[in-house]
């Protein structure tokens, strides 16, 4: 027993550290904390001048109930369990009920803080529109945590039944009367009822068609393995997340632009290098967001013939971030394998380098041409990017290549 | 004639201070298989690796048809095909990009790509997922995949490693009828496997491999004949040279 609750107690600390890590780079070398400070400053104001305009008869109750419910119903359980998990805990299945139970609090924890910051945002709005006593309110708090700890109890024992979407439905529905109930201030029989049909339903729903089935431990898994993945994910707009480097998109229709033209070894590397910037590691993605975001600089803010200087930043941007498809790794057996001479393969590399940084230049400069309304802006732009591109992809790229070949 | 594979004398390994391999040597014949078999870490795999090249012998030579690596890299790469023991495979290409990618970098043309494409896709049934990403395969069919890689360039040598494992009984026939096939059109093959009584049918000549060290080599009829029991399999010699049993090494 000792062994399981450490055993949970190790995996939370390690949560906790791989989480820290991430936070530290995310803090340090995004501009977060700036961004999230404007959106505060900013966001207070527009929400004090939009409640200033309410009309009088403003569902604000309804509108805070089906906030709550969003953030209250949506109940996923961090268990830290792990793939291999799937053969040595299973043979204890039965002794893992405080492990769990463990989790389930985490959980709970986790997500009424998140609640709470929630809480604190509506609570002008609910002192506008509903009641102005703090008591109040705090009932409201009260409650929501009751239908979060309910909620997540009912989760749990999700996880060992088959058929949900009736469960679901009734959950949503529950949750939805009660916290309705208490924010529109309804008769105290008709919450004092729902709650009643929540611990009903709790023990003679969910705990009883729990107890008859068995855990369906896949399902648990994916559900610790996706909220693993949405952080690592978040994460991922800042910095590198290793775990993610594998993850391949399809992406079918725009793969089909570039169907293999001339059947020769040149070719080889041409492929690759386009499909590998396609689909893998979201090369692509980041490329069309600077792309994006130039596009934009360049449109709203308007320096005049200045704006040559965005794009020729952009374009250098852009070219570190894609330089990083040089290293990414080929199979040994395949292409280690191939004869076809280093040499090729570095110059084809430059070329498709500069083909996407002249592309990416055309696409900006017309943002920006557009904004100063000249083709003399359009040219100059281009001219600027081309130069940067042309700069970055022989000059800088093929220098650091042949270094890196000797 | 130029044997299509030769080894002499070659010692080799990860560091010079501890070799893996002493002092091999053998040839390989056009037309012929040659299964090398061993213990775990007996050295199949060392040795493999330093007949591709990703490893520089500390001494001796190797040579694909009469040429060395070093001679001319590219041509000696186009030479041999590999199929690895572990599958890798482009995990952003499709399984048709795969075999596109693998008949462009060896030079065939459209023509005999299509031809040959079609024939292995049909042999180890995977035409259906010809545009399916490795992410969906098993074991067995990334297998296949590297399989179809190999035999679409139709080399001079094959370095087949440990290529049963994992492999569907359908999937080790049609290779063994690859195998056959590709021989009698003059290509040689070095398997290595663990699978002796798949390798004692198949096999023209044997490597048996032991601390790094060839124990010997031959027909199966040589190799029982200094044995010494006409009736012991191949299984029964494998497991002897392990054991110490012998008093070839030595």
């Amino acid at each position: 027993m000792a062994e399981i609750t450490e055993l949970w107690k190790k995996r939370c600390a390690d949560h906790f550290r791989l989480q820290l890590r991430y936070w530290n780079l995310i803090g340090k070398n995004s501009g977060i904390m700036f961004v999230l400070y404007v959106m505060v400053v900013a966001g207070g104001f527009y929400y004090n001048r939009w409640l200033d305009g309410l009309p009088e008869n403003f569902p604000g109750g309804l509108l805070i109930t089906f906030i709550f419910l969003l953030f209250a119903v949506r109940a996923p359980i961090r268990t830290f369990i792990a793939r291999a998990d799937l053969v040595f805990l299973l043979p204890i299945e039965a002794r893992l009920g405080g492990y769990f139970r463990r989790s389930r609090i985490y959980s709970f924890l986790m997500q009424s803080f998140l609640l709470f910051v929630v809480w604190v945002l509506c609570m002008p709005l609910f002192f506008q529109t509903v009641d102005a006593r703090p008591g109040a309110y705090l009932i409201v708090m009260t409650v929501v945590l009751i239908v979060k700890w309910w909620n997540i109890d009912c989760r749990w024992r999700e996880q060992s039944i088959d058929d949900l979407v009736p469960l679901k439905v009734l959950r949503t529905g529950l949750s939805f009367i009660f916290l309705y109930s208490i924010l529109n201030q309804l008769p105290l029989a008709v919450p004092a009822a729902c709650l009643a049909a929540m611990i009903f339903a709790s023990f003679f729903l969910f705990r009883y068609q729990a107890e008859k089935g068995l855990l369906k431990w896949d399902r648990v898994l994916e559900m610790e393995n996706r909220q693993a993945m949405h952080f690592l994910r978040f994460a991922n707009l800042f910095t590198d997340v290793p775990r993610l480097k594998q993850q391949v998109k399809a992406r079918r229709f725009i793969g089909r632009l570039f169907p293999v033209r001339a059947f020769d070894q040149e070719h080889v590397y041409d492929q690759l290098f386009v499909k590998t910037f396609l689909r893998a590691n979201d090369y692509f993605g980041i490329y069309i967001r600077l792309t994006g975001i130039g596009m934009l600089v360049c449109f709203f803010i308007r320096n005049g013939y200045y704006t040559a200087f965005v794009v020729a930043a952009a374009v250098y941007l852009t070219g570190l971030q894609v330089l990083d498809l040089w290293r990414h790794p080929l199979p040994q057996a395949l292409a280690g394998m191939y004869p076809i001479s280093e040499a090729v393969r570095r110059r084809r590399f430059i070329r498709f380098l500069f083909v996407l940084l002249a592309g990416q230049s055309v696409l900006i400069s017309l943002a920006g041409a557009a904004a100063a309304g000249s083709v003399t802006a359009f040219l100059l732009f281009l001219a600027a990017g081309l130069l940067v591109s042309g700069l970055f992809a022989f000059g800088y790229t093929g220098r650091r290549l042949a270094k890196e070949n000797q | 004639m130029n044997p299509v594979l030769s080894v002499e004398h070659l010692s080799g390994g990860y560091s010079r201070r501890h070799p893996v391999l002493h002092d091999l040597n053998f040839e390989m014949k056009a037309g012929e298989l040659v299964g090398l078999v061993g213990l775990n870490g007996a050295g199949k795999s060392t040795t493999i690796k330093h007949i591709l090249g990703l490893l520089d012998p500390f001494e001796g030579v190797i040579r694909v048809n009469g040429q060395t690596i070093r001679e001319d890299k590219l041509a000696y790469r186009q030479r041999l095909a590999y199929v690895p023991e572990m599958p890798e495979l482009y995990e952003q290409m499709t399984l048709e990009e795969h075999l596109q990618l693998t008949a462009m970098a060896y030079r065939l043309d459209r023509r005999t790509f299509e031809e040959r494409s079609k024939y292995l896709l049909n042999l180890f049934h995977m035409e259906k997922k010809r545009h399916w990403f490795p992410n969906l395969f098993s074991k067995g069919m990334r297998q296949k995949v590297m399989i179809m890689c190999a035999f679409l360039i139709r080399p001079d040598l094959y370095i087949v490693d440990e290529p049963f494992v994992g492999l569907d009984p359908i999937g080790i026939q049609s290779l063994l009828d690859l195998m056959e096939e590709m021989k009698d059109q003059g290509a040689a093959i070095l398997m290595s496997t663990h699978i002796l009584s798949t390798a004692e049918q198949y096999c023209d000549k044997f490597i048996i491999l032991h601390d790094g060290q060839i124990a010997i080599q031959g027909t199966l009829k040589e190799i029982k004949r200094r044995f010494g029991r006409g009736e012991a399999s191949l299984h029964d010699i494998y497991v002897a040279v392990a054991r110490g049993e012998t008093e070839w090494l030595r």
